[in-house]
Order: structure tokens, then C-alpha cells, then sequence
């Protein structure tokens, strides 16, 4: 995350011009329909601020039920995207810099996890590495461990959501970086692999830490995948997400003060990435 | 040709290089002794960079062979065929191509990392060719924090810092403005001349070649249409492409402030004052023909004979011999007025301020 603050101090020291551009000619009846989204979307943001039980936050936040789901939720969420960042960067290497037939194809299973709704992928995770899951039921005879309903299983579910994120990430840095660079590194005798963690890595560094952050934030926050796939035990599998839903039937404030952790949260991780994404 | 240990940095670089692609074709045959300084002259397109990346295995060449000394790098009648990083060379890139991540002392260490050496011990080297480039104060900025002629010599060390058996140049100094590249040509030229193993050098502008090359092979569409010294190449060009492109006329001579003393014979007056050996350089155009002796302002004035007209287009360019000889641009108008033709002699006339002056270096 240093580079991304690094990247933060350089560009404000840039400044920018204010003020209407006189060039533009503004039709004001757009106004109004942006005002309206506008309200849209910040009213529930602000409906949770205000909901939110201010005096009993400090014990709903630090009751050891809220302590163990945040645990788990922050170590599946980062466990998954260290995988993301160990198979990822590979795939998004191969997808940026070679060409080959199906590479369109390929791209486009390996984003599917971005449009697919996260249930469905929880189904079709079960069904590939469940007890009965074509690979799952090898697994279990072989090996005889089960992986659904369990802490791994987790960490799968996000992986398999989250990690297009950052493949998508990293290969966009890639293709803005020069291959030649890769061809000075030969002529000065470095092997590909040399060249690759030596030249090709740090470069794409603040590629890969704006990956990871959004690959973690979308691990964070998965539930449709992870209720299938790993189902809702507490300690075990019952993330923020998961207790934020069964809260709501029985203890609303609860919720409230676990949806103002994760929107904390978010805020954070918005606040690292403004200058890559918000600054157009 | 010797086939000892120590002769392995004086290996001559031997290459016929063919490359097809489409109806282009480059067939250029290249011969470049230890220690010295061929130079690609051409046009963009005419060919060139592709023959350097041949040589450095960059790019597959049709057919053809590159030898070092006594090793084959490529030869297409056995299949062989030596992966870059497999080659003894450096590469000075035109944008130098300096990695940003990296300080000029690791940019200069990293050839010898990617060899295995200790990270202490490649930077000490490197430290060392930081000196020889005198930018030791350099050595921990990042390359956006070099200028351009800094930029140029860390990439010239990082090439060199390996010791390469052959040393490749493409367009070295085109990315530098026009007062950079004057005092870094300079540099270059002493760096070229303390660099034991054979340099190729692709340049678009015939000054670099003139003042770098020991031997100038002129490239046009794909096919080597000269070779020779940059003296034979300015004096005797032998398609009117080269003495288009070559338009120049070179002075390799003593100054002592303004004056500057040429071993041919004769003297030239510069506008600026330097000292020691340098070259002068004249376009054709900027010398004046007269019949009679000329008065007024140009501090240089000699008398010749005109031993060659040719025309190249609208323009008539006559060989004169002085001393200095010289190649001067006419108009076909000024030849008829003047009357001018073989063997007639002559007045030329050059002001001081259209010479201009290099260091040598």
C-alpha cells in the first residue's frame, strides 16, 4: 500500500484548475435527475449514520461474537487474496502478453465471476468440490477431507469471487507496460524468470496493490457465495457479512453497529484508492 | 584473429544478415574488427535497427549468420541459434529504456545480478562506471530524475558495465536536444574509443556516423549501398543518395581559439573559441562560389579548382579542391551566371559563423 500513498502525495502536489470551463455549454435539465441519484445514494449511508446506536457501539462492537466474525472475516478476506495475488498475477501475465487461440475466451471465464450472481457461483462451487462435486467426491475418497462448511471453504468462495478483480487489475498494468523493457533485461543476460521478478514485478506493483485492495474489499463483503458454499457456522464460517443478516432478525442494533465497521471499512479502502479510480 | 583467452575482447563481429518480411527485404553483410566502430547511416525504414536486433537475437533473422570471433551466435545453414541472453553484448536503446523502478546503480548492477554476482559486489562495479560517466552523484536517483544526457550514460554504462564482446547503439543520441547531444557525442566518442570489443551503431544523422565511425555503411531499402571511411563516404560518395544524405563537409583539425589548423592544409576561422583537436563542419550550401576574389564580411576565403559537377535535382553540387576540398551546393541558375565548369578556378567563401565546431573528445 505504500506506492498507492506515494502515488496520493505526488498527484495532489500536482493542482488542479477550478471553476466552471467556459467551453461548456451545461444543460441544466440534467441536474435534476443527477440530484435525485445523487440522494439516492447517500440517504441510506446517512440513514445508517444515524440509526446507528451511538452509546451501546463500544460493547456490540467488542462482544465476542462481533470479535470472532471480524476476526474471521479479516484473516478468509486476506488469505484469499494472497492466493488471488499467487495464481492472478500469472494469469493476468499470460492473458496481457500472449497471444494464442481462446485467449478472448479464456478472459471471459475467468471474469464471469464478476457478473455472475455470487449464489450461483456458490452452487456451481459445490457442485465442483462438494462431498457429491465432481473433484470434491475424488478428494473426499483419496483424501478424505470435505471441504464445504468449513473455514477453507470460505477462503474458496471469496477466492473465486474477488479474484477476477485483481487478474483484471494487474493485466490492465501490464498492457502499460512496455515489453522492451523485457528485451533490455535479455540483452543484459538475465533469464526470463530473472527479468520477470526483477523488471516486470516492480513495475507492476501499484498495479497489483490496487488489485489486491479491490480483491480484498469484494472478499470482505462476500455472502451470497459463502452462505452456499460454506454455510453460516459461527467461529467457523460466519463471516461479518453472514452476521450482519442473522443479527437483523433478532438483534437489529447489532447489525447497524456491524454495518458501520464494514462501511468504515470501505471508506478506508476508498480513501487509498481515490487517486486510481476517482480522479478521472 | 587470434584464438586466445585475452583475445576474446578484440573478436571481430562477422554477419550477413537477411530479413524478409512482406516484398521488404534487408541483406546487409557486415564486417566490424575488435575495437573499432561501424555505423548503420540510413534513412528510417532503410533497415538498419533490424539488422541490430538481429544481432542481438532480438528479432529471428531469414537467413544468414552472426559470428563473434570464433563463436557462431546464429548461422541459419546449421540452426543455430543463441538466445539474447545468451549473447555478449549491451544495448544502448534509443529512449534507453532504463528501468524506472530501479536507482542508476542498480540499473548499471543489473547485468551483473542477472550473471549472479553479489549485490555488493555489482554495485561496486557499477560505482565504478557511474565515475567513468562522472555521475557518481546520480547513483541513487531513479531514472525520472535524470536529464537526458544523464539518462544516455547510465544506459551507455549499464551496456558496458558486462563487458560485452559487441556493443550495439541504435540512434543513441536522437532523443537528445540539440545542445545535449553535442557534449554527449563527445563523451561518447571518448567512451567508444576506450571500449576494447566491436560497437555497431545505427544513426539517421550522418554527423554521428562522420564523427563516431571508423567505417560507415550507408543503408538504403534494405541493402548496404556504401562502405568505407567517413572520409571516402564525404569525399567520394558513390550514389547520389549518399552524397545527399552525406551532405557535409568535415574538417578533422587543430584549434587554437578561433583558428583552426587542418593537416590537409589550409585554415579555417570559427565564430566560437576551443582548443585542441576538433572537428569543423560546413554544408554545402553555406559555401559561396565567386569569380572573383569576394570582399566583405566572410573571414574565410581560398582559392579552388571545381573537379566534379553533379546535379542532384534542382540543386547543382560541384567538388572543388582547395585545400580544404570541399563539396559545395549550387543553384543551376548561379552556374549559368557564373559560368562555372571542370577545371575552372574559383573563389569560395564561408562565414565563420556557418562552420560549426565539435570537441573531438
Amino acid at each position: 500500500m505504500t506506492d498507492v500513498a506515494a502515488d496520493t502525495a505526488a498527484n495532489t502536489t500536482g493542482g488542479r484548475t477550478r471553476g466552471a470551463d467556459p467551453r461548456v455549454r451545461v444543460p441544466y435539465a440534467l441536474f435534476v435527475p443527477a440530484a435525485i441519484g445523487v440522494l439516492f445514494l447517500i440517504l441510506p449511508i446517512a440513514g445508517l449514520l444515524i440509526r446507528t446506536p451511538w452509546h451501546q457501539l463500544p460493547s456490540l462492537i467488542s462482544s465476542p461474537d462481533v470479535r470472532t466474525a471480524l476476526r474471521l472475516s479479516l484473516e478468509t478476506a486476506t488469505a484469499a487474496t494472497a492466493i488471488a495475488i499467487v495464481v492472478g498475477v500469472p494469469i493476468a501475465w499470460v492473458l496481457a502478453r500472449l497471444e494464442f487461440r481462446g485467449r478472448a475466451l479464456l478472459r471471459a471465464l475467468i471474469t464471469l465471476p464478476l457478473v455472475l450472481p455470487p449464489v450461483a457461483g456458490g452452487i456451481a462451487l459445490l457442485l465442483a468440490y462438494g462431498r457429491r462435486g465432481v473433484v470434491g467426491s475424488e478428494i473426499l475418497r483419496v483424501f478424505g477431507v470435505s471441504l464445504p462448511f468449513t473455514t477453507a471453504a470460505v477462503v474458496v468462495a471469496e477466492t473465486f469471487v474477488a479474484m477476477p478483480f485483481l487478474i483484471v487489475s494487474v493485466e490492465g498494468s501490464l498492457r502499460g507496460v512496455d515489453v522492451r523493457y523485457d528485451h533490455a533485461a535479455a540483452t543484459l543476460g538475465a533469464s526470463r524468470l530473472f527479468t520477470f521478478v526483477h523488471v516486470t514485478l516492480p513495475m507492476l506493483g501499484p498495479g497489483i496493490a490496487a488489485g489486491a485492495v479491490l480483491c480484498w474489499a469484494r472478499a470482505l463483503g462476500e455472502f451470497g457465495a459463502t452462505i452456499t458454499f460454506a454455510g453460516s457456522y459461527p467461529g467457523t464460517t460466519q463471516t461479518m457479512p453472514l452476521q450482519v443478516y442473522l443479527a437483523l432478525q433478532d438483534n437489529p442494533d447489532a447489525a447497524i453497529a456491524l454495518s458501520l465497521v464494514l462501511l468504515v471499512v470501505s471508506v478506508a479502502i476508498l480513501a487509498g484508492l481515490r487517486d486510481r479510480w476517482l480522479r478521472a | 584473429m587470434t584464438q586466445t583467452a585475452a583475445g576474446s575482447s578484440a573478436a571481430s563481429l562477422d554477419a550477413h544478415i537477411v530479413v524478409e518480411r512482406g516484398n521488404w527485404r534487408l541483406d546487409a553483410k557486415l564486417h566490424v574488427p575488435g575495437g573499432s566502430v561501424l555505423a548503420l547511416l540510413g534513412p528510417n525504414g532503410a533497415g538498419k535497427s533490424t539488422a541490430l536486433r538481429v544481432i542481438a537475437g532480438l528479432l529471428p533473422a531469414s537467413a544468414g549468420h552472426v559470428r563473434v570471433g570464433e563463436r557462431t551466435w546464429e548461422d541459419h545453414a546449421t540452426g543455430v541459434r543463441l538466445a539474447t541472453e545468451q549473447r555478449s553484448i549491451g544495448v544502448v536503446f534509443q529512449d534507453y529504456l532504463l528501468f524506472p523502478t530501479m536507482s542508476a546503480r542498480d540499473n548499471v548492477a543489473f547485468g551483473l545480478r542477472a550473471k549472479g554476482m553479489e549485490k555488493a559486489a555489482a554495485r561496486d562495479i557499477a560505482d565504478g562506471w557511474l565515475a567513468r560517466v562522472s555521475l557518481v552523484d546520480q547513483a541513487t536517483h531513479r531514472p525520472a530524475q535524470l536529464s537526458g544526457g544523464q539518462a544516455q550514460r547510465v544506459a551507455l554504462a549499464r551496456a558496458l558495465a558486462t563487458t560485452p564482446q559487441v556493443l550495439l547503439l541504435d540512434e543513441p543520441l536522437a532523443a537528445l536536444d540539440a545542445g545535449t547531444r553535442m557534449s554527449v557525442r563527445g563523451d561518447l566518442r571518448r567512451h567508444l574509443g576506450e571500449f576494447g570489443g566491436v560497437t555497431v551503431l545505427v544513426t539517421h544523422d550522418p554527423l554521428d556516423a562522420l564523427i563516431l565511425a571508423d567505417q560507415v555503411a550507408v543503408i538504403e531499402d534494405g541493402v548496404v549501398v556504401q562502405t568505407g571511411t567517413p572520409e571516402e563516404i564525404t569525399r567520394h560518395p558513390k550514389t547520389r543518395y549518399v552524397a545527399q544524405l552525406v551532405g557535409l563537409n568535415l574538417f578533422a583539425g587543430r584549434s587554437d581559439g578561433t583558428s583552426v589548423t587542418l593537416p590537409t592544409g589550409g585554415e579555417l576561422v570559427t565564430a566560437e573559441a576551443h582548443d585542441g583537436e576538433v572537428f569543423v563542419v560546413a554544408r554545402p550550401s553555406s559555401i559561396s562560389v565567386h569569380r572573383d576574389v569576394p570582399h566583405g564580411s566572410p573571414r574565410n576565403v581560398w582559392a579552388a579548382t571545381i573537379t566534379t559537377v553533379e546535379q542532384h535535382g534542382d540543386l547543382v553540387r560541384l567538388f572543388v579542391n582547395g585545400p580544404p576540398d570541399v563539396a559545395v551546393d549550387v543553384t543551376p541558375a548561379a552556374m549559368a551566371e557564373l559560368q562555372l565548369g571542370v577545371d575552372e578556378r574559383v573563389w569560395l567563401s564561408v562565414k565563420a559563423t556557418d562552420l560549426t565546431v565539435y570537441d573531438e573528445g
